[in-house]
């Protein structure tokens, strides 16, 4: 795909036009500014995403957010909304990692007052939350315990004092998606989370304490308790080995049955059955589930952070609140305008984020730059299912990323830079050097341009613990 | 023989064998390079391992994601790995296990992304995404 193929709608949105392959059933658009376009084209995703303009029920268009990169079936920051009665669901558009999401902590201190204790903080963090992998969490569940969190998600979890109401209160969807069916999710997929309950994992996955460095919104900042100087806190991750066993499974079955629904697809990892059929509703309603374990295990990770918050601050380091949680890697129900009708539809979100009118939205940037609050917009209702990116959005892949970045210098680096980092591994710490993700700043303000979601406040790293 | 190529995101690897016994274990050896295990005992219980698929492609995929959960929920991770039977749609393997006590790297699944088994000149090969 070249430059001639795009039509540009506005300044930071682009169109391939149905006419662009055969089998699209509608257009594909991405959000990016126009120096971002050869980091796009550098990759595969936007066939990723033309493929997803041929599913079966797609509505209005298959959409990419500009932090969107080549991913597998759909490309990561997909946004895509398919008819409950002639579209289908695809765990390939939700990732394998269900609800993969963030949420964000504030407390009551500055820099000033963390300073002297940061290096205590990053080591208490490192002792609370279990990370890497292969290592599990303190909570193990039997069957009937887990299927209630699978069930309940969040709120399981602060029925058993791991949380307060108030945490449900700011977290999507309330941290529960009530269609789960724990029946639904295979004995080794349960057996796969056994143990992971309040688990980072490895990856790009995190506990960061940030500083909120700039505050752009002051009326929307002071609504969720926010002031420049405040020390808070992020937690980055998901469904563990649980979620992954979910989607890995469903997959075989949609491979299986996708003959029986005549469905025909550009690409494997894009398997997919209608919403309605018996093998829809049973993904829709093991997702759910998947849904609610990552949920779950953000608060219980939520739990063990205030716990290691505690320990280093006594009660002088007063509470850490939850600002917001979201998810970035889901299918929900919705309804949405289209063709000038409401519409309820199954919108994938496979690396972007919700951004309904007024809702926090948190974008995390690499662990050398910056992340991001901001306010889901009326316009991302109009244009883009009600959603915006998910983080900055790799540029490097990781085997280029080790073969340029020294794992010594890089820490040097973040230390000169004011950034504590606790890594599982080198080879894990240079994959997610900074240089390995596009410039967050760009990728902000390509969606606040667009009116999607507008910046509220810009916070940067001060202390790193991955797994 | 396996390669890595580029991949933005996760690890995409390119198989090439001469036949499909060999493609499956060089598959396998693939996803256990990228998990990289730590303190792996030695050879220790064999267990039998029955795959079904629709096609040869599904069954590599499929296979691997076996491994995959007997890594994370049994800490094993394959010694030898015996084909009992090695067909289009499905597979009988004999597993000589070791125990492994942790590993670096997260590997949350194999993907069908731009799996596809192809014959050309007498060698099979195929790629696979790896989701990181």
């Amino acid at each position: 795909m070249n430059r001639s193929s795009l039509e540009r709608i506005s300044e930071s949105l682009w169109e391939i036009p149905r006419s662009y392959r055969d089998d699209m059933r509608v257009p594909a658009r991405f959000y990016a500014s126009e120096s971002m376009l050869d980091d796009i084209h550098g990759d595969r995703s936007l066939d990723q995403l033309v493929n997803v303009a041929t599913l079966p029920g797609i509505r209005r268009y298959a959409i990419a957010m500009p932090d969107a990169h080549e991913g597998y079936g759909f490309p990561i920051g997909g946004v895509a909304a398919f008819d409950l009665d002639e579209g289908v669901i695809s765990p390939g558009g939700i990732g394998y990692d269900i609800n993969c999401g963030v949420r964000m902590l504030r407390s009551t201190l500055t820099r000033h007052d963390v300073s002297a204790h940061l290096e205590a903080l990053v080591q208490q963090l490192s002792r609370e939350v279990p990370s890497g992998v292969g290592r599990g969490g303190v909570l193990r569940l039997d069957e009937a315990n887990l299927d209630r969190v699978l069930a309940f998600g969040s709120k399981r979890m602060v029925e058993l004092g791991y949380g307060t109401e108030a945490d449900l209160d700011r977290t999507e969807s309330r941290g529960t998606l009530t269609d789960a069916d724990p029946a639904l999710v295979s004995r080794q997929a349960k057996q796969r989370g056994a143990d992971q309950l309040g688990t980072m994992g490895a990856g790009n996955h995190f506990v960061e304490v940030d500083l909120v460095e700039r505050v752009f919104d002051a009326e929307a900042a002071a609504m969720h308790g926010i002031t420049e100087g405040q020390v808070v806190m992020l937690i980055h991750t998901g469904s563990r080995g649980l979620g992954h066993q979910v989607a890995t499974d469903y997959l075989k079955t949609m491979t299986r049955a996708m003959t029986k629904h005549a469905i025909r697809i550009p690409d494997r990892e894009l398997a997919c059955v209608p919403f309605r059929s018996a093998e829809g509703r049973d993904y829709f309603g093991a997702m759910s589930a998947g849904a609610n374990f990552a949920w779950a295990n953000r608060q219980l990770i939520t739990s063990e952070v205030r716990r290691a918050w505690h320990a280093v601050f006594g009660a002088s380091g007063g509470t850490l609140e939850l600002v917001y949680d979201v998810a970035h890697n889901i299918a929900k129900i919705e309804e949405h305008l289209i063709g000038g009708h409401s519409r309820r539809v199954v919108v994938h979100r496979k690396g972007a984020t919700r951004a309904f009118e007024g809702q926090p939205v948190l974008i995390p940037g690499s662990m050398g730059t910056a992340s991001y609050l901001l306010t889901g917009r009326r316009e991302a209702m109009n244009t883009s299912f009600g959603s915006a990116c998910h983080g900055a959005g790799r540029r490097m892949s990781r085997s280029k990323a080790k073969r340029e970045v020294d794992a010594g210098e890089l820490r040097e680096r973040l230390r000169r830079g004011g950034i504590s980092v606790r890594a599982g591994s080198n080879a894990g710490l240079v994959e997610e050097a900074p240089e390995a993700y596009k410039d967050v700043d760009a990728v902000v303000e390509v969606v606040h341009r667009a009116g999607i979601a507008t910046k509220v406040a810009r916070l940067r790293p001060i202390a790193v613990v991955k797994g | 023989m396996h390669e890595i190529l580029p991949h933005i995101a996760d690890v995409r690897v390119r198989l090439v064998t001469g036949e499909l016994t060999s493609l499956f274990r060089e598959a396998s050896d693939a996803l256990f390079e990228l998990v990289r295990p730590l303190r792996a005992a030695g050879i220790g219980e064999t267990i039998t391992l029955t795959v079904k698929a629709h096609d040869s492609t599904a069954l590599l995929v499929d296979f691997l994601n076996e491994l995959l959960l007997l890594l994370e929920t049994h800490h094993f991770l394959p010694g030898q790995i015996d084909f009992l039977e090695l067909g289009d749609q499905r597979l009988v393997a004999s597993i000589a296990m070791r125990a492994v006590e942790s590993w670096e790297r997260d590997v949350k699944a194999v993907t069908y992304h731009e799996a596809e088994i192809r014959s050309v000149d007498g060698e099979l090969s195929t790629t696979l995404v790896f989701d990181i």
